[in-house]
């Protein structure tokens, strides 16, 4: 009876052995079946999330340039090289090298190439336009007092420049000139009253309407260029559709 | 026939259907770490990382060291000082940009091969690192870029990549130190990426007034410290701001009045941004240099027309700014400017 006995034991064995293979098969099996490479997937959409990322950090830091919250252009900057450098990765590294003949996924990088460029001159404008406007906006409050304790009081010249200053400084507040007509003719009444001051003052009161003349003008490009560094479509969109279209096509077998 | 008692069987079967599942569950965890190991792999590409963790202050000292490739780095100075690099073996980049110096030669325009004149001041090499772009008028995005432009400028190093290439190639010194570092060997590409490095390296950290922003308020004295408020109340920092107090962004020369009509005699280099892109708005742009070492650079503005400090802070303070400023604060800033000297290899640039 003992050779029966060996042999249910070996039976077991079998047994055992079939569950660990079924188990192993399973696994590999569940491997092989994946639809995806998961691998090439995910590195590409990890590399279009940082786009996506840095184009809000782009508009989160611009906003904070407008609005004096930081006063420092080299985050601005490390950003949009970052951008650049990922399109440059996206077209001549490895990440995306399963896609170098796909011509659609060509293009679109040639696109938001395009875009990008586009973006990095509006926001040297910006950067430019906005330096210049915090200096003015530094310098006209102390310039307005400085100018105004020489000026007789209740003087007409006086009056006007107060309003004129308070007009030009609550632009943003308001949300633009309530009325540009408005603005031109006072404008025009203080220059004409700088005729009658002394040379000292007349001088000063110069550089005052040079600083308000340049406050008013780029407040009315500010806006349109923070909007396009902030919201801009064109740029999301394109990585948007990259990032779902893409990474799943890079990741077929 | 063998034949188990029930009970025998079913912890048979127990230990059958634990086996199995623990070997799943090792399957489970072998493809778990697959895919955790991929993802984290390439979870940030590594052209991504976040260099933008600096805080927000107009102004940062610089980064007391750098983490570069020693070989590339000596190797770059020897061929940023070597004349074999020019078209006539007779002038090195170190001639424009002598480190002894300032980085520069403190000439109006830097004279190049056979004593011609180049047409704008040569900005300093000092730090041209954390420049945003290269040149007085932005045209090269990077420092591998911009060596193109000078070694084969006509009227600067007067060469061209084959012809520096194979005056290299002669060395058996260069040959073996390339074949080192590059695996190709000399090539053009090598060779800027090695001077680029080596530029890279040229960070002048430590100058009074970083120390006196990294906490010792001791660094400034009174009349260095009223000169860094004026810089901020005038507005100068405006534009000189960031790592490099400049550097990072273009501006407009003449913003309040018109400093070329002024000057009168307008030069190429006076279009400044516009010879670059051809679009109108960019007339008279350019980057706003580097004040770090400013003391040292003279003479200064892209025509080298301001011969000292002081004739520059009221130039800009003129035609920037829309400020009339006195003498005594004219004298005040520009003693701050000299605070901004710092040092290379641990000693205070002269």
């Amino acid at each position: 009876m003992k050779w029966i006995n060996k042999l249910g034991e070996q039976a077991d064995l079998y047994r055992m052995g079939a569950a660990t293979f079924t188990a192993i098969t399973l696994v590999i099996l569940f491997m092989l079946t994946q639809p995806i490479d998961l691998r090439s997937h995910n590195v590409l959409l990890s590399y279009f999330s940082q786009l996506q990322r840095d184009e809000a950090r782009l508009g989160e830091t611009v906003m904070e340039l407008n609005f004096s919250l930081s006063n420092n252009y080299d985050k601005v900057n490390s950003i949009i090289s970052n951008m650049r450098e990922v399109v440059g990765e996206l077209r001549e590294g490895h990440a995306a090298s399963s896609l170098n003949k796909d011509t659609e996924f060509q293009q679109k990088l040639h696109l938001l190439e395009q875009r990008l460029s586009v973006q990095g001159d509006v926001l040297e404008q910006f950067k430019s336009s906005n330096a210049v406007l915090k200096n003015s906006l530094i310098y006209l409050p102390n310039a307005r007092d400085d100018l105004a304790r020489e000026l007789p009081p209740g003087s007409v010249t006086r009056e006007h420049l107060n309003d004129l200053v308070e007009q030009i400084l609550l632009i943003r507040t308001r949300g633009g000139l309530v009325e540009h007509g408005d603005f031109n003719t006072m404008m025009s009444s203080v220059q004409k009253e700088a005729s009658h001051l002394p040379d000292r003052l007349r001088q000063k009161l110069d550089y005052l309407l040079l600083h308000i003349r340049h406050i008013e003008q780029i407040e009315q490009e500010i806006p349109g260029l923070v909007q396009q560094l902030t919201i801009n479509p064109e740029i999301s969109d394109v990585i948007l559709t990259c990032a779902v279209e893409f990474p799943i096509l890079a990741a077929r077998p | 026939m063998y034949l188990p008692k029930n009970k025998s069987m079913s912890a048979r079967n127990i230990w059958i259907v634990a086996t199995a599942l623990f070997t799943a569950f090792l399957g489970g965890v072998g493809l778990f770490y697959i895919y955790e190991h991929n993802s984290s792999d390439f979870s940030t590409p590594t052209t991504v990382q976040d260099k933008t963790s600096a805080a927000p202050n107009p102004i940062t000292p610089l980064p007391l060291s750098q983490s570069l490739d020693t070989r590339k780095v000596a190797l770059g100075e020897e061929l940023f000082n070597d004349p074999r690099l020019s078209g006539d073996g007779s002038i090195s980049c170190a001639h424009c940009h002598n480190l002894a110096t300032g980085g520069v030669d403190r000439l109006t325009y830097s004279r190049g091969i056979g004593g011609k004149e180049g047409g704008i001041n040569a900005p300093t090499v000092f730090n041209s690192g954390f420049n945003f772009r290269q040149f007085w008028n932005g045209r090269a995005e990077t420092l591998e870029d911009q060596i193109d432009g000078p070694l084969q400028n006509p009227v600067e190093m007067g060469s061209t990549w084959p012809g520096a290439i194979a005056a290299l190639s002669e060395d058996q010194n260069y040959r073996s130190k390339f074949k080192t570092i590059y695996d190709d060997g000399i090539q053009p590409h090598n060779v800027k990426d090695a001077i680029a490095t080596f530029e890279r390296s040229l960070i002048t950290p430590n100058s009074r007034f970083d120390r006196f922003l990294r906490g010792d308020k001791t660094a400034l004295n009174n009349e260095e410290q009223a000169g860094y408020r004026l810089f901020k109340q005038l507005g100068c920092i405006s534009c000189h701001q960031g790592i490099n107090i400049g550097g990072n962004m273009y501006q407009k020369l003449g913003i309040m009045e018109d400093y070329f009509a002024a000057r009168g005699h307008l030069t190429d280099a006076d279009q400044g941004r516009f010879s670059v892109t051809n679009q109108a708005r960019d007339r008279h742009f350019f980057k706003v240099p580097s004040l770090r070492n400013i003391a040292l650079t003279p003479p200064y503005l892209h025509d080298g027309s301001a011969k000292e400090l002081e004739d520059a802070v009221k130039v800009m303070a003129r035609y920037q700014l829309g400020r009339k400023v006195d003498a005594d604060e004219v004298s005040k800033i520009a003693a701050f400017l000299r605070t901004l000297t710092g040092e290379y290899k641990g000693k205070t640039l002269e």
